[in-house]
């Protein structure tokens, strides 16, 4: 591995994880699954370093604190925790020429993210092209445009991003075991990291899921389990699933690291802008974890003194089959409504979204906006975008497009913000949503004549 | 066994005692840890003790009041 920790040799050794507290719940005996005894062990205390860089977790509603531990929700007011920092020891290490020393991937950051030696769990996930957009910029109305092209990643989402730093961070717990319950983009990540690093893995899935689906988590060999039930009830029973083993659920107990990794999709913009920030960025949202965590990640930077105290303006992003954060937005709810998802862009079908109150607060507070697009313009969005720049991307990016285009057309984008667009997935894996809408070959014979007969109809096509 | 739910209450039964028939009808305990209730609609996150059985009841009663139930971590099947 080309990459060796940047870390000081105190803060690896300053491991305080604790058991997991005992719940209630996991006195139950597992059902049918086999069980994995090794839950995260007790790790000798080391020597409390002076440099504590991890101060644990805190509560992101009631502010109260814990241990780093595999932990999700707050015991008192059941709030989402976060990973709390200690941001003086950080600025007494990081710097911008030690960043770009770093790996060319998401751990060049390591100084901002919750996993303490070696990252374990690693295929080099992140430091994706930020792609100059300018032939969809004129169509658009905006002079200075971007993509941040995350579909170049190792399973061709950004879920590799949060799921890397959520494994490496499980493995630190001593978990041998992953598991996640997706439909797509996280399953395969999962699957994937958890080969490479030769962890066991369960992945959940509603047995309706098509074939084609399935087969990206397949070919990475762990023990796929489908649930017959509606959503509601594979969600249910996969939450249930999730406190009762001892297993490292990457979206829930050892969520609070997961969504950390989010956060490397605003340094790696800030630092390929030349570290500034952009005015305004366009980001999906289904549990709003990712756009929570890149309002993070630019604020860390500032805080650190790595950017400009400049303001970026964050704007979300839903298809009108699962709008429950956009529909939260118009009515000037600061709560969110779930609802049951209907649409294309299945990556982004969250009825009832865990951080729907928080993403409603930043798009408020940094006066960006929040809108929706309707199947038909996902698609669209999907054409236009390899039309104008060469990026194929999944219906969630078709989302991202469609929005940026209506924020655009509305004035709410701004034309001189220079403005990034988030590209979270590859079109590869929604091939289905295109059906139809991309045309069709021109058929000709061995000859010449046949060509130059199509020929004409191509260049009249095109005239 | 104890359960931690995410109840969403809808604009028609924001008038009805709903959480006060659970604690008449069922042999449950329950402590109300957040909540935000309003004239539009209201959410209520609750920590429920009581056998699964009863706790099914529970939740079998609220889903039939009109009130969405959902585990307290929102929807986790992610794409
Ligand atoms: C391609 C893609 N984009 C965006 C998201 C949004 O993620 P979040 O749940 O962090 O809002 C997802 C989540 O599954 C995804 O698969
Ligand atoms: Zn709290």
């Amino acid at each position: 591995m080309p990459h060796t920790s940047s870390l000081p040799q105190e803060a690896r050794g300053a491991q305080h994880e604790e058991r997991e507290p005992q719940e209630a719940r996991s006195a139950t005996p597992l059902l049918h699954l086999p069980t994995s005894t090794s839950g995260p062990s007790a790790t000798p205390k080391a020597e409390v370093s002076s440099m504590r860089r991890l101060k644990g977790l805190k509560c992101r509603v009631c502010s109260e604190t814990y241990e780093l531990c595999p932990k999700h929700v707050c015991e008192f007011c059941f709030g989402p925790l976060e990973v709390d920092y200690d941001y003086d020891v950080i600025a007494s290490v990081i710097s911008r020429e030690k960043i770009q020393r770093g790996p060319n991937s998401i751990w060049r950051y390591q100084d901002l993210l919750p996993v303490e030696g070696t990252p374990r769990v690693n295929l080099e996930a992140g430091f994706t092209p930020l792609v100059r957009a300018d032939r969809l910029a004129k169509r658009l109305g905006i002079k200075e445009l971007y993509i941040k092209n995350d579909t170049a990643n190792p399973t061709w989402s950004f879920k590799d991003r949060v799921v890397s730093v959520a494994l490496s961070r499980a493995v630190e717990f001593g978990f041998d075991t992953a598991a996640c319950a997706s439909t797509g983009n996280l399953a395969n990540s999962v699957a994937a990291h958890a080969a490479h690093a030769g962890l066991k893995c369960f992945v959940f899935i509603p047995a309706d899921l098509e074939v084609g689906k399935v087969m990206n988590s397949l070919i990475y060999a762990p023990h796929v389990v489908a649930v017959r039930g509606n959503y509601d009830e594979v969600n249910r029973l996969c939450s249930e699933i999730a406190d009762r083993t001892k297993w490292a659920f990457v979206n829930v107990n050892v969520r609070p690291y997961y969504s950390e990794g989010s956060k490397t999709l605003a340094y790696e913009v800030a630092e390929q802008l030349g570290w500034r920030a952009p005015d305004h960025v366009v980001v999906p949202i289904a549990s709003g974890s990712l756009l929570t965590k890149v309002h993070k990640g630019f604020g860390e930077l500032k805080k650190l003194k790595l950017i400009e105290d400049t303001h970026v303006r964050i704007s979300g992003a839903q298809a009108e089959g699962c709008s429950p954060v956009v529909q939260a937005y118009d009515q000037g709810l600061d709560f969110v409504t779930p609802v049951k998802p209907s649409t294309i862009a299945k990556s982004l079908a969250i009825g009832n979204p865990a951080d729907g109150p928080f993403v409603l607060d930043i798009i408020r507070e940094t006066k960006g906006a929040a809108a929706l697009v309707t199947d038909d313009e996902i698609v669209e969005g999907m054409k236009l975008l390899a039309e104008t720049e060469g990026i194929f991307t999944e219906t969630a990016g078709g989302v991202t497009i469609g929005v940026l285009k209506k924020l655009a057309e509305a004035g709410k984008i701004k034309p001189d913000e220079t403005t990034v667009a988030y590209i979270t997935g590859i079109g590869l894996k929604t091939q289905e949503a295109l059906a139809g809408r991309v045309g069709e070959p021109y058929q000709i014979d061995p000859n010449l004549n046949s060509f130059e007969s199509a020929l004409k109809d191509v260049l009249a096509a095109a005239s | 066994m104890q359960d931690r739910l995410h109840l969403t209450f809808p604009h028609e039964r924001i008038p009805d005692p709903i959480i006060c028939e659970v604690a008449k009808k069922f042999d449950v305990i329950f402590s109300i840890r957040r909540a935000n209730v309003s004239h539009e609609a209201g959410w209520m996150d609750l920590q429920l003790e009581g056998d699964e059985a009863e706790i099914e009841r529970v939740v079998q009663h609220l889903e039939s009041r009109g009130v969405r139930v959902d585990p307290i971590e929102g929807d986790i099947v992610a794409g």
